[in-house]
């Protein structure tokens, strides 16, 4: 598995819509069997009431993670794979 | 073009670009439906009515003047219209996946669809419709603009830049804060559209101020429920005639329902009060309109949120469809291991069109439900599973009258959440409250789902039954009894009440019409409440003779009375060998 790191800007116009994303992610990450796993998000609020995220995944490979944002309907602005952890 | 046409043409300023971006409907490969949004005030009716002004044939409904249902969409749009304009699309949101599912895709492929609404199309929308859906957002005027449109209204350009300052294009501000400045030239312009009604609404009449203040509290304004007020509220600038009434512009009317609510919560009680009386007594002919009047006086939010969403959908809820049966059964598997997987199994095969899901935009159900008539549940289903012999034990000891539906409703699960309340799961639940609209249901039952999920169906009259299951009885006037009571919490509403002088009897906030000799029969019993009248005393008394034995006179007016008291009937005993005995109605 490798670990991506996905940016999303301004990807929900209000709260329901976040609370409808994170609603919808168990069970669209079920049918991906293990080979995409959601870590963590970090959420940042934008001036206008928008919602940005940073979110952590775990994955087979980017094609999957890929196929899990079409069946989300949730487009990446950016996909990083992460090369290595620095602790502080 | 007609007159009203040249009309909607004139007052549009400022609003090019929106326009051009709306033409391009028309252009080859163009989209196939504009969605208009923007805060309440912000123009969007101006705009696509102005749009629509530019077609010979364009068909514009109004979400706030139909009823929310297909069939009273479809009586307004009609099958084909060419161009369709729908205004106050937030109204409509109890239509959204008819709309997208159903009814847009059986239209020709040469019509175009407008829509404006308070808020953007959320992801379902994005994923239907995809490069054939523009989203057109809807911001303030250009300094410019804002101050063609209040130099318009008569103010001079200098009174023009010192509102605008403060309105900063917002186009109902604008036009309330021209009146306001109009009617008062040394006020000093507030910032917001609330506090901009305020001071506008200082400057009414206090008849027209009060009848206001009555309105605020109804969904729409009709004759019967505003008699006084009706043709003062109809001249008023932020109120519209529609065929369903009055309709007053949201941001006023809860401006003002606000402030009435804070600075005299006992008029504003006062006020629903009275419209509850009202909209009951039209109730039982009333068909959907009253039902509605009904809901929009309820607080309780599962009811009003089912009924009038107020936020955008953003799960398509539907039945389920033959594909959809794994991902079902994975949910009750990871929720309820065991036994339920393999009953819901049996559920699945025996009643497939009883499930309804929910889907995350790209169609992976979250949550479903399984919600179908008691009846269509078959023998073999009954007897393996122990929660249908709870409902059948409960409904042979309290039978139903004929004709009256009974739903059940097995189980309510979110892939995420189980019951515990979640975005999904309260879809879902709306969706099974918005079926008690079909037909005469009398009763509800479902499954005591731990504390979570009872405390949140507790306020809709659900009760524990024996064997894990749980009751909500509509009563015998169905739907629009049930939703009576709902609204009438809270409310100072006096369910029973006599009136001597004009003969009537309140019963359930019906008026019941009794002639004289009932009434006096009625109030003697009443007066005596509890106690055995003897039939001599109530002869003596009412009648005013002597009791010579043989007269059915009082058996007569009894028997009127009991007719009148409808389900009450009970109420008035027969103390066998001695008269009789009112209790408490």
């Amino acid at each position: 598995m490798n670990l991506y790191l996905v940016s999303r800007r301004r990807a929900w116009l209000s709260e329901e819509e976040l609370a409808a994303t994170a609603d919808c992610t168990p069970a669209v990450l079920g049918i991906f069997d293990g080979a995409v796993r959601w870590v963590r998000s970090y959420v940042f609020e934008e001036a206008d009431g928008a919602f940005s995220a940073d979110c952590v995944y775990e994955a087979e490979s980017v094609e999957r993670l890929e196929e899990y944002f079409d069946a989300m309907m949730l487009p990446a602005d950016e996909i990083r794979q992460v090369d290595r952890f620095a602790a502080a | 073009m007609n007159f009203g046409a040249l009309l909607a043409k004139r007052a549009l300023i400022g609003r090019d670009d929106e326009l051009a971006a709306l033409r391009t409907l028309h252009e080859p490969g163009g989209p196939l439906v504009a969605v208009v949004h923007g805060v309440a005030g912000s123009g969007k009716s101006a705009l696509i009515r102005a749009f629509a002004a530019e077609h010979e044939h364009a068909t514009i409904v109004d979400g706030r003047a139909i009823e929310p249902t297909p069939a009273g969409f479809e009586q307004a749009a009609g099958r084909h219209p060419r161009l369709l304009v729908i205004d106050t699309f937030e109204r409509l949101r109890l239509l959204d996946d008819w709309l997208r599912h159903t009814y847009f895709p059986s239209l020709p492929a040469d019509t175009r669809v407008v829509i404006a609404a308070r808020d953007a199309p959320g992801a379902v929308w994005r994923a239907t419709f995809g490069e054939y859906l523009r989203v057109i957002p809807l911001g303030p005027l250009a300094p410019a603009d804002a101050a063609a449109v209040l130099e318009g209204v008569g103010l001079d350009p200098q009174q023009a830049v010192e509102v605008n300052r403060f309105v900063r294009g917002h186009p109902l501000s604008l036009q309330l804060a021209a009146s306001a400045v109009k009617e008062h030239p040394d006020a000093v312009i507030p910032t917001v559209t609330q506090e901009l009604a305020a001071l506008y609404l200082d400057g009414l009449d206090p008849e027209t101020r009060a009848a206001l203040d009555r309105a605020c509290v109804l969904r729409r304004v009709t004759r019967s429920l505003l008699p006084d007020g009706f043709d003062r509220l109809a001249t008023l600038p932020f109120v519209e005639l529609t065929p369903e009434g009055l309709v007053i512009h949201d941001t006023v009317r809860e401006a003002v329902s606000a402030l009435l609510k804070a600075t005299d919560p006992v008029r504003h009680r006062e006020h629903r009060a009275a419209a509850w009386r009202q909209i009951r007594h039209e109730l039982p002919d009333g068909g959907w309109a009253s039902i509605a009047d009904m809901i929009a006086l309820v607080e309780e939010p599962l009811v009003r949120e089912a009924f009038f969403p107020s936020a955008v959908q953003h799960y398509a809820v539907e039945t389920a469809r033959p594909s959809d049966r794994d991902a079902i059964l994975k949910i009750v598997a990871r929720h309820h291991p065991g036994p339920t997987t393999a009953l819901l199994s049996d559920w699945w095969d025996a009643v497939p069109d009883a499930f309804r899901v929910a889907r995350a935009p790209r169609g992976t159900v979250v949550a479903f439900a399984v919600l179908c008539d008691l009846r269509r549940i078959p023998q073999g289903l009954f007897l393996r599973d122990p929660v249908c012999q709870a409902w059948r034990a409960h409904l042979r000891a309290h039978p139903v009258p004929k004709g009256q539906r009974v739903l059940a409703a097995r189980v309510a699960l979110a892939h995420g959440t189980g019951s515990a309340p979640s975005p999904c799961f309260s879809a879902l639940l709306r969706d099974v409250e918005r079926e008690r609209l079909e037909g005469v249901v009398r009763r509800v039952y479902a499954v005591s789902g731990g504390a979570e999920l009872d405390e949140q169906l507790e306020p809709l009259g659900y009760l524990p039954i024996d064997g894990g299951a749980t009751v909500c009885d509509l009563g015998a006037e169905s739907v629009a009894g049930w939703l009576s009571e709902l609204a009438a919490r809270d409310l100072p509403v006096r369910k029973t009440a006599l009136d001597p002088e004009a003969r009537e009897l309140t019963l359930d906030g019906r008026t019941v019409a009794l002639t004289k000799l009932e009434c006096a029969v009625l109030r003697y019993l009443q007066e005596r409440q509890g106690q055995v009248v003897p039939r001599a005393a109530l002869l003596h008394d009412v009648w005013g003779y002597e009791w010579a034995g043989g007269a059915n006179a009082v058996d007569v007016a009894i028997c009127g009375l009991r007719r009148k008291l409808g389900e009450h009937a009970k109420r008035l005993e027969t103390v066998r060998g001695v008269g009789f005995r009112m209790v408490p109605l």
